[in-house]
């Protein structure tokens, strides 16, 4: 059984299905990440394919997903423990690049917790695009309830313009769902995805007096063209729901699925993240999806990482849903919950390291930087959350320290970490740098700049290697040179260096 | 446009390439005459008539490629704003590449797809974005009222003060090469990577989802999703929910209550070339004496109770889906004052209480159409509920 915690959702399936992250660590620490996509293997897809993706298939949540990146123990004495760095490196112009770096994990064994029944109700949209996926629905209904222990129960709900409750509460190895049809739909009918989340919710207060967990899975093409259409609202009804305890999540569907909604509900649901290509692919999601288990262990979680003087908040990379406010960077998330599987369909397919955390830059004032001088505090973490065992609000506030003046370049060519054992997370983020900037370089039409990151690249992952040899940071690699060989047959133009490129100067 | 004596030539002296998903397709298109014109003007006929040229003024060819932004644009309105209203690269059309000779001109208000519709289309043809290798990307917008100035070649014609005043032009030669504009175009540099300001995100706080049964209706419960909307479900045997996002005070109605329910969609007016048709929705709900109103979408003259329409210039958001509005101001006739977006208000008069809440209240200047049909068309709508009780005893 591998065993996971997850960061809003806990989310791990990709495009292919059934691998799953094991991120507990020998000394019992388990890995927090992100929501949402837990892999890059649609974009490393295309790009073996000889394409160059467009700018939104690279997604930064599934591509840190695939490193393994080492943590610190989880001995803060709580359930959630969230450990800041700080790398200082040159940037490839003459400024320097200053990143902060949140990174999760939990102490909290799920093995040694009992598990709790679980009313799964199953928001099923009926539009023809995807049924073409779900099929009838007797068979995947099924299936889905078989997979549940007997003491779960299963309700299901279908919608297009309308909800419809098909069922409600159906016992394992007990309700006959063989006779029970999704409702139709008329071609061309629209979505009214709001009311098919909604009606869920409703689904599961149909059960006042039921004892255990809750959890919901929507199967969506992304279509919300009826009713209450603002995504905003939609992802807001969501986020309620998870705030309650209630885990959510999005499987996506049919050939035009449209991916930019339910990857936002994917973000804020605490559940799984993946699209279905086709009936069996979905059939098995939600087989794997009656396998795991969701341990709430916070709620209301608030990070927040407050710039010290000489410092203001600039990018921010690995969770889209932080905001800065009154120049602090915020990333609140309604809950987190400890994943594990009680089944054995886990596979070792795919990079699913398990990484990922919260970056924030820190623009330094060189001017500001030559007054306060060198080891004076860069920035200070604030962590809040709510313990789910202790039902009381708790609250940390750690410092990190710059042993350089801020704005101030490293001596060496090579960044200057915090804590040098975990360095690696900021070597994961200029590889996704890169890559980003590859690609939407192509996609404004500059070839000749998008070939330049990557020349301005090789050496930096070059010499990463030299010093480390990670594989992760090594396929990366590789990813970027079939990248600039794809660019490069396209293009057929000299590389120049970019201007206005993020990433730092490693190892040149 | 592309003109000749009143008719659009097929031919032109460029050499374009047209990228699109598929791949690449190059129609090499001769010099005047070598094809055909539509019409039977001759070539001495002026050959471009523009508003908007980019000219290549080196002594080398370039590739320059314009993209067109998808969906409805109030021209006339984004004068001044268009780098703050335009500045996202998502919002224009796959490219069309054209590769220009020495000192060789293209104008930049044609769309080159010389379909029969085109002609006669509203297509914002007032802005244009423009890649060129070793550039950002420039955003050029001329308004509308912009006089048209012509080549009578393909050449650029950089001695008439009408074509430098409406041109955007490649200057320079060998590794010297930099851009210059005419005081006619607005032009802005797009940032090579990343967007240009964030969205405005905040959730619209009227709407309903499902359909309400209508006529005479049971209330057969009502209950708080977790969101704070409300679950309603009407009917006295078989139930049906709908969901209605509204504050406490916005549905009067108890449990047990016989209601009267209307709910109706009214479609506005017809859209626009590149808009999407967006409708009116309209929920009435009513026993006795107590009476709610939700208008979503709705224009001016769909609603009685509404007066004067306000435009607030310069207080504008942009929506996550590239849509740009300036907010409304809204005369709430019951009410005798005018409410600003997500204010409310109320009134007793007569012995009624009155109140009214104004959610999003939209004058759009920017309707891409990827948005929801509530931002992908031009025009000033608003979300408005209305509920009337008689006055609360003191």
């Amino acid at each position: 059984m591998n065993r996971y915690l997850t960061w809003l959702p806990f989310s791990l399936f990709g495009c292919t299905g059934d691998a799953a992250v094991g991120t507990a660590t020998p000394d019992g620490s388990r890995g927090v990440t992100q929501a949402g996509a837990q892999d890059a293997a649609y974009f490393r897809s295309l790009i073996d394919d000889g394409s160059v993706p467009e700018p939104s298939v690279l997604e930064q949540v599934g591509f840190f997903a695939e490193h393994a990146l080492d943590q610190p123990e989880a001995d803060c004495g709580e359930v959630v423990c969230a450990h800041p760095s700080l790398a200082v490196a040159p940037r490839f112009d003459d400024g320097t690049w200053t990143m902060a770096f949140v990174s999760m994990n939990s102490p909290v064994d799920p093995q040694s917790r009992p598990r709790e029944p679980v009313h799964l109700v199953l928001a099923v949209e009926s539009s023809k695009a995807a049924r073409a996926v779900t099929g009838p629905g007797q068979e995947l209904v099924a299936n889905l309830l078989a997979a549940l222990e007997p003491d779960d129960r299963l309700s299901v709900v279908g919608f297009d313009e309308l909800p419809t409750l098909a069922f409600s509460a159906a016992i394992p190895g007990v309700t006959d769902v063989a006779t029970v049809e999704l409702p139709t739909t008329s071609a061309g009918s629209k979505v009214d995805l709001y009311a098919g989340i909604a009606a869920a919710a409703d689904a599961l207060a149909v059960l006042p007096d039921f004892v255990g967990t809750s959890r919901i899975v929507l199967l969506t093409t992304g279509a919300a063209n009826a009713g209450i259409t603002d995504p905003v609202r939609i992802e807001e009804l969501a986020s309620a729901i998870v705030s309650q305890g209630t885990p959510f999540s999005v499987l996506g569907l049919g050939a035009s699925f449209e991916a930019a909604l339910p990857r936002s509900l994917a973000d804020v649901g605490a559940g799984s993240y993946a699209y279905a290509e086709n009936g069996p692919d979905l059939q098995r999601l939600l087989t794997q999806e009656a396998g795991v288990r969701l341990l709430p262990l916070a709620t209301d979680v608030e990070l927040r990482i407050v710039p010290s003087p000489g410092y203001s908040v600039g990018r921010m990379y690995g969770a889209r849903r932080a905001v800065v406010e009154d120049g602090v960077a915020v990333l609140r998330t309604p809950a987190l919950f400890l994943g594990t599987r009680t089944k054995s369909s886990d596979t070792n397919e795919g990079r699913r390291g398990g990484g990922g955390g919260f970056f924030v830059e820190l623009l330094a004032d060189a001017n500001m930087g030559r007054e306060l001088g060198a080891n004076q505090p860069a920035f200070r973490l604030e962590t809040r959350y709510t313990s789910v065992d202790a039902r009381n609000k708790l609250s940390f506030d750690t410092e990190v320290a710059n042993d350089l003046p801020p704005g101030q370049r490293p001596d060496e060519n090579w960044p200057h970490f915090s804590t040098p054992d975990y360095g690696k997370a900021y070597m994961m983020l200029n590889m996704y740098l890169a890559l980003r900037a590859m690609v939407d370089l192509y996609a404004a039409g500059d070839c000749g700049s998008a070939l330049g990151v990557s020349f301005m690249m090789e050496p930096a992952v070059a010499e990463w290697q030299q010093r480390f040899s990670d594989p992760d940071i090594e396929a990366d690699g590789r990813t970027m040179l079939l990248l600039r060989q794809n660019i490069d047959e396209s293009c057929r133009t000299l590389p120049v260096p970019p201007s206005n490129y993020e990433a730092g100067c490693f190892g040149l | 446009m592309l003109k000749n004596g009143g008719e659009r030539w097929l031919g032109s002296a460029l050499s374009l390439t047209i990228e699109s998903r598929s791949g690449w397709r190059k129609l090499a298109l001769g010099a005047c005459g070598a094809f055909f014109a539509v019409g039977s003007s001759a070539c001495d006929t002026p050959f471009y008539t523009s508003q908007a040229f980019f000219a290549n003024t080196t002594r080398e060819p370039v590739n320059v490629r314009v993209q067109a932004f998808q969906g409805g644009l109030d021209c006339a309105r984004i004068a001044g704003r268009s780098a703050e209203l335009l500045g996202q690269r998502e919002l224009f059309e796959p490219e069309a590449t054209y590769t220009l000779g020495p000192g060789q001109a293209l104008p930049l208000d044609t769309d080159w797809d010389w379909s029969p519709t085109s002609n006669d289309d509203n297509r914002a043809r007032c802005v244009r974005l423009v890649q060129l290798l070793g550039f950002p990307d420039q955003l050029v917008y001329w308004p509308p009222d912009t006089p048209s100035v012509t080549t009578e070649s393909k050449l650029a014609k950089l001695s008439s003060p009408g074509f430098v005043h409406n041109s955007l032009r490649l200057e320079g030669h060998g590794e010297v090469k930099g851009l210059a504009h005419g005081g006619a175009l607005e032009v802005s540099a797009l940032s090579a990577l990343g967007a240009a300001e964030q969205p405005v995100v905040s959730s619209s706080v009227l709407g309903w989802s499902g359909r309400p049964l209508s006529g005479k209706q049971l209330l057969k419960s009502r209950q708080r999703l977790p969101d704070g909307c409300w679950s309603i479900a009407l009917g006295e045997t078989s139930s049906q929910s709908f969901y209605l996002c509204a504050p406490e005070w916005g549905f009067p109605f108890e449990v047990g209550d016989m209601l009267t329910v209307t709910a109706e969609e009214r479609p506005l007016t017809a859209p626009a070339y590149g808009e999407v048709p967006s409708v009116a929705r309209h929920l009435s709900v009513q026993v006795a004496d107590v009476k709610m109103e939700l208008w979503l979408n709705a224009v001016q003259s769909q609603v009685p109770e509404v007066g004067q329409v306000v435009e607030l210039e310069g207080e504008g958001r942009r929506t996550g889906c590239g849509a740009y509005a300036d907010p409304l101001s809204i005369e709430v006739l019951p009410l005798r004052s005018s409410l600003l977006p997500n204010e409310q208000g109320k009134l007793v008069n007569a012995g009624r209480l009155t109140r009214a809440l104004l959610g999003r209240a939209d004058r759009i200047l920017v309707a891409p159409e990827i948005c929801t049909p509530e931002y992908a068309s031009l025009g000033s709508r608003f979300d408005l509920l209305i509920v009337t009780t008689p006055e609360p005893s003191p």
